[in-house]
């Protein structure tokens, strides 16, 4: 009975490797499509979620390559949101160019921001605007 | 429901706000700040040229800030120059609380006035009104002032002096 059913499992083993992508990192944050928008979720390393809705999503050798972002947001619990001209998701980590970031009272645009573990970090010209409301 | 309306929409436009800008210059893979994701801190320390911070009618340079989101405080440090329309000032650091309007200078401090140029230890300004503390000396135009605290008017111009201070003419 065994020899008879050999081949077959052979046959669906085989199969099963080939029809599973090999990297475990693509297989969490596969994008659905959404109208003419791509959303894609993913989370940083150290598990913090964030959402986007691109316009295109380029898969290359460096990450995902991602294109217009329109609406971004990392989920903490005062969310940011982002807008930016591109990214790329790689090992962990969501690299935005030309972005425009907003949480709270908080506004930042820079050339670069990469999305980290713990931390946001800005890079190239930029501008911070805080929205104060006070006795000034 | 129009009354309501009304009122919240009049509310919302004489409610004061106060928009602080940051401009920052640097190199696309130069960093300049960064903001830390669990404790709501934002520090920046741009490399090649100091940053630009204008809160009202004041213009702040500096080479390092660490704002606070929760507390709603900024520690400015490095060069820093604090200017308004009426005043220039000098110090090391700078503590900013943007929505009460006061900052406190201190370290170093320089100060240019009107008629007025100090020097002191500490300087708070706070819209219309200047104080100098700690080991102060003011230099005026007939001579100069020694002493531990003093008052600007940048309204009206007037010099209020408190406790013992020493007067010498030219």
């Amino acid at each position: 009975m065994i020899l008879r059913l050999l081949p077959l499992i052979l046959v669906l083993l085989a199969l099963g490797g080939c029809a599973f992508p090999q990297e475990e990192l693509l297989l969490s944050s596969l994008p659905e499509s959404f109208g003419e928008k791509v959303i894609m979720r993913g989370r940083l390393k150290g598990d913090l979620e964030w959402s986007i809705a691109a316009d295109r999503i380029l898969w290359e050798e460096e990450g995902a390559r991602l294109v217009d972002i329109s609406e971004g947001t990392l989920h903490l619990a005062s969310p940011i949101f982002f807008q930016a001209a591109g990214g790329i998701w790689k090992e962990g980590t969501l690299e935005l160019t030309g972005a425009a970031l907003k949480t709270g009272d908080v506004g930042i645009r820079a050339d670069k921001v990469i999305l980290r573990e713990h931390s946001a970090e800005f890079f190239g010209s930029g501008k911070i605007v805080l929205e104060v409301a006070g006795d000034a | 429901m129009r009354r309501i309306a009304a009122f919240l929409l009049v509310f919302l436009l004489a409610m004061p706000a106060l928009a602080v800008e940051i401009q920052l210059e640097g190199e696309a893979d130069v960093p300049w700040g960064s903001f830390d994701l669990k404790e709501g801190i934002y520090t920046i320390r741009p490399q090649s040229k100091p940053m630009t911070i204008t809160a009202d009618d004041l213009v702040i340079t500096a080479w390092e800030l660490e704002y606070r989101e929760k507390e709603g405080l900024a520690l400015i440090q490095g060069d820093v120059t604090l200017a308004g329309e009426d005043f220039s000032a000098k110090g090391e650091r700078l503590r900013a609380d943007f929505a009460q309007g006061e900052y406190i200078l201190e370290g170093s401090v320089s100060l240019t006035a009107g008629d007025f140029e100090a020097a002191a230890q500490t300087l708070t300004y706070r819209p219309g009104l200047i104080e100098v503390a700690g080991f102060c000396e003011i230099i005026l135009p007939e001579g100069s002032l020694q002493g531990q605290h003093f008052q600007i008017d940048l309204e009206t111009g007037s010099l209020l002096g408190f406790g013992p201070a020493q007067l010498t003419f030219k």
